[in-house]
């Protein structure tokens, strides 16, 4: 599904005393299938927008564009939006609530009005996707399960709606280093063999720069910086006046330029960095 | 004014219990002593709104709840446990913006897995609540086991042998206020044994 | 267990050789031994800053001047001092650990222990509680750092990892993090510095084994680079 969004404003509680310019002016596309990083300090405003793609808040200015079908305009059904572009919450397991876990993730789909033959095979569907083996965890209590797994299973919730956009954001916030690399390798393989869209908000630049094709930086509201994470992140001067960090090993290698070494700072692959320096330190023997 | 006040007052206004009748048309009767108690009502609720708004503007409700610890120390004699009522409070008003963003967010995200929390029947509308009050119930229990943790390892254990921060003393001034509640009280008192006719 | 919030199914836990099992012991070790958590709503118990700090220290019964003092001082030492009167759910998630770590330190406990104090915050907050960290390390505070984070462990002097219940490995994090196989047996990873000099040492590289930390290997690059 391809993503339009033209010149966004969102104003959080317009008029009153406390209002908050949360987006402004904010332009871009996304084309069907990419996988996009969504990064931009804290309150730069990056929750606010993918709550405005889902279809859960209306800009207050601006137009948005699914394939081509403008989803600003007050006509339009946006429970049929939010089954099409879906949208994994920070710590998404604390909105559990069901006895099982089957009935759950069945939660989605259920209020869409899929015919109930469908949904069990949509449960087990989406369960699989996230690696989970559906036969031993249809039946168990969702607040049994380990961290890692409730968050697994909340995002099967949202994936047994079938969504052609999944919107992920601070998907491994809080969990431990092997829950971590499980639910980005799930992700990593939605994206490769479902082909779908997606979408990763994070503050961890490693997981960003590792995964995403096109990354998008917003600051204060406003897109400032966007490109794939080699553009991004060789422009280390501009990343960093927008609130972040560089990735550990384009820190490590520009902090190195900065010392004389003539190397490129987007690399984030440990094998390779450790090639380019030792070819530098060979380079300036010869 | 707020709204509640408001549909308050024209119902007194409209369908009022005695008088003379000013205006009438089918059910709807106007009389002299409706128009009184319209207005009678409608100061009593502003009047109601004004000073617990006055009251919270000025008193933190930490301040508050204090003032009730100690206020009511003296029923700790009948085995009230006023300290621990006081807690709860200080506890309650503490996570009160906190479970309040909280119940935004559940709202937000069981919305985006279409929940029919604004819209459908009656039943529909029940279920989508459930997915919000599970999560919130399950998340305040968390909450508790949690700060029950905190508090115990920073070496809580009741009222007993607490001393307080913030000191609280009986100044002149709340004399003079005390003073001033009380006539005010029974000022009020005497009005209401008024007759209206004497007005 | 630290501070007898659990008390051991077997074997014995001494603090300062006060023993967790003794009930009478409890308080005075929980004086000693303080705790921060890991979410940061859920340890502050006042409606305001100051309130929250001196929350362990009305606990303990501590006269009101000496808690003033107590209260200013360790809000000062982490930088919350201009906060005090304000309510802690309009602070960052970094601040209010900072309270929270200010809170413990007002108690004087002989040691700290934070259990994944910094999971739950975004890159600044983390930033600014580790600096926090720092800075007590250097006033003489042992801290017990219970973490995730790779970069974290970092800071220590001297780890413990634990798997399945079972200390596994033990040492300076120059000696945990050379035993790369038991690590990822673990489902651990050395922090991304300590791989890039493995790698470069991997590919003859001479570098020495004691580094972890950025500054480090570029200090040792640079040399390295002149000397070739
Ligand atoms: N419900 C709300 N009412 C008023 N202001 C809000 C609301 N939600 C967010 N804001 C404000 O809008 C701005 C953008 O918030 P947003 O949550 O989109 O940021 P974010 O980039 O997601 O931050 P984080 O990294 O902390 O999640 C912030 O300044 C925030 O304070
Ligand atoms: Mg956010």
């Amino acid at each position: 599904m391809r993503i339009e969004a033209k010149h966004l404003t969102y104003i959080y509680g317009p008029g009153l005393p406390w209002e908050k310019r949360a987006l402004s002016d904010v332009s871009f596309s996304i084309e069907s299938g990419e996988f996009i990083g969504l990064i931009g300090e804290t309150g730069s405003g990056k929750s606010t927008l993918v709550q405005i793609l889902n279809g859960l808040l209306r800009p207050t200015e601006g137009t948005i564009l699914l394939d081509g079908s403008d989803i600003s305009n007050r006509k339009v059904d946006l429970h049929r939006i939010r089954a099409q572009v879906g949208l994994v919450f920070q710590f998404p397991e604390q909105q559990l609530f069901a006895e099982t876990v089957a009935d759950d993730v069945a939660f989605g789909p259920k209020n869409l009005g899929v015919p109930k033959e469908e949904i069990g095979k949509r449960v087990d569907e989406a369960l699989l996707k996230v690696g989970l083996r559906p036969q031993s965890l249809r039946d168990r209590s969702p607040f049994t399960l380990s961290g890692g797994e409730k968050r697994l299973v909340s995002i099967a919730g949202v994936l047994a709606m079938r969504p052609k956009v999944l919107i992920l954001d601070e998907v491994t916030a809080g969990l431990d280093p092997k829950g971590k690399k499980e639910i980005l390798a799930r992700i990593q393989l939605l994206h490769r063999v479902e082909k779908a869209t997606i979408i990763l908000v994070s503050h961890d630049m490693d997981e960003i720069a590792l995964l995403s094709q096109r990354i998008l930086i917003l600051k204060e509201g406003k897109l400032i910086l966007e490109g794939s994470p080699v553009e991004i992140f060789t422009r280390a001067q501009d990343v960093r006046s927008a609130g972040l960090d560089l990735p550990t090993l384009p820190r490590i290698l520009s902090d190195l330029r900065c010392r004389g070494f003539q190397l490129p700072t987007a690399i984030f692959e440990v094998g390779e960095a450790a090639r380019w320096i030792r070819k530098e330190l060979f380079r300036a023997a010869d | 004014m707020y709204p509640e006040t408001r549909s308050c007052t024209v119902w007194k206004l409209l369908f009022p219990a005695e008088g003379q009748p000013l205006w009438q048309w089918w059910i709807f009767r106007i009389t002299d002593l409706g128009i009184w108690k319209a207005c009678f009502m409608s100061l009593r609720l502003a009047l109601l709104v004004f000073v617990t708004t006055l009251l919270t503007l000025v008193t933190s409700p930490m301040d508050l709840t204090d003032a009730l610890d100690r206020l009511f120390s003296f029923l700790k004699v009948l085995r009230i446990p006023v300290h621990e009522i006081a807690m709860m409070m200080t506890i309650a008003l503490r996570f009160i913006p906190t479970l309040l963003e909280e119940t935004d967010k559940i709202i937000k995200a069981q919305i985006s897995r279409g929940a029919p929390l604004d819209r459908g029947n009656i039943f529909r509308r029940m279920r989508g609540f459930v997915s919000v009050l599970i999560p919130l119930f399950v998340s305040a229990f968390r909450r508790a086991d949690e700060l029950a943790q905190a508090m115990e390892a920073r070496c809580y254990r009741g009222g007993e042998g607490r001393t307080r921060l913030k000191e609280m003393r009986l100044s002149s001034e709340d004399l003079w206020a005390t003073a001033l509640a009380l006539l005010f009280c029974a000022g009020t008192l005497a009005f209401n044994w008024m007759p209206y006719r004497w007005l | 267990m630290l501070n007898a919030l659990l008390i051991p199914t077997e074997g014995e836990v001494l603090v300062d050789g006060l023993d967790t099992r003794d009930s009478r012991n409890t308080w005075a070790i929980r004086q000693r031994v303080g705790m921060v958590f890991q979410n940061p709503d859920n340890q502050i118990v006042g409606t305001q800053v100051e309130e929250d700090v001196a929350f362990g220290l009305e606990n303990l019964g501590i006269p009101r001047q000496e808690m003033r003092r107590r209260v200013e001082e360790n809000l000062t030492r982490v930088g919350m001092l201009a906060y005090r009167q304000h309510p802690p759910h309009l602070l960052s998630g970094g601040q209010k650990q900072r309270v929270a770590i200010a809170g413990v330190l007002a108690m004087q406990p002989q040691s700290i222990v934070l259990d994944e104090a910094t999971s739950l915050l975004d890159p600044k907050g983390r930033l600014e509680v580790r600096k926090i960290l720092v800075q007590l390390h250097h006033e003489g505070v042992t801290l017990i750092l219970i973490t995730h984070l790779m970069e974290e462990a970092l800071l220590a002097d001297k780890l413990v990892i634990l798997n399945e219940g079972r200390i596994v490995l033990s040492g300076s994090p120059q000696e945990v993090f050379g035993q790369s196989e038991m690590l990822r047996h673990c489902h651990l990873e050395a922090p991304t510095v300590v791989r890039l000099a493995q790698a470069l040492r991997d590919q003859s590289v001479a570098l020495p084994n004691r580094i972890l930390q950025v500054e480090e290997l570029v200090d040792e690059l640079c040399v390295l680079k002149r000397s070739i």
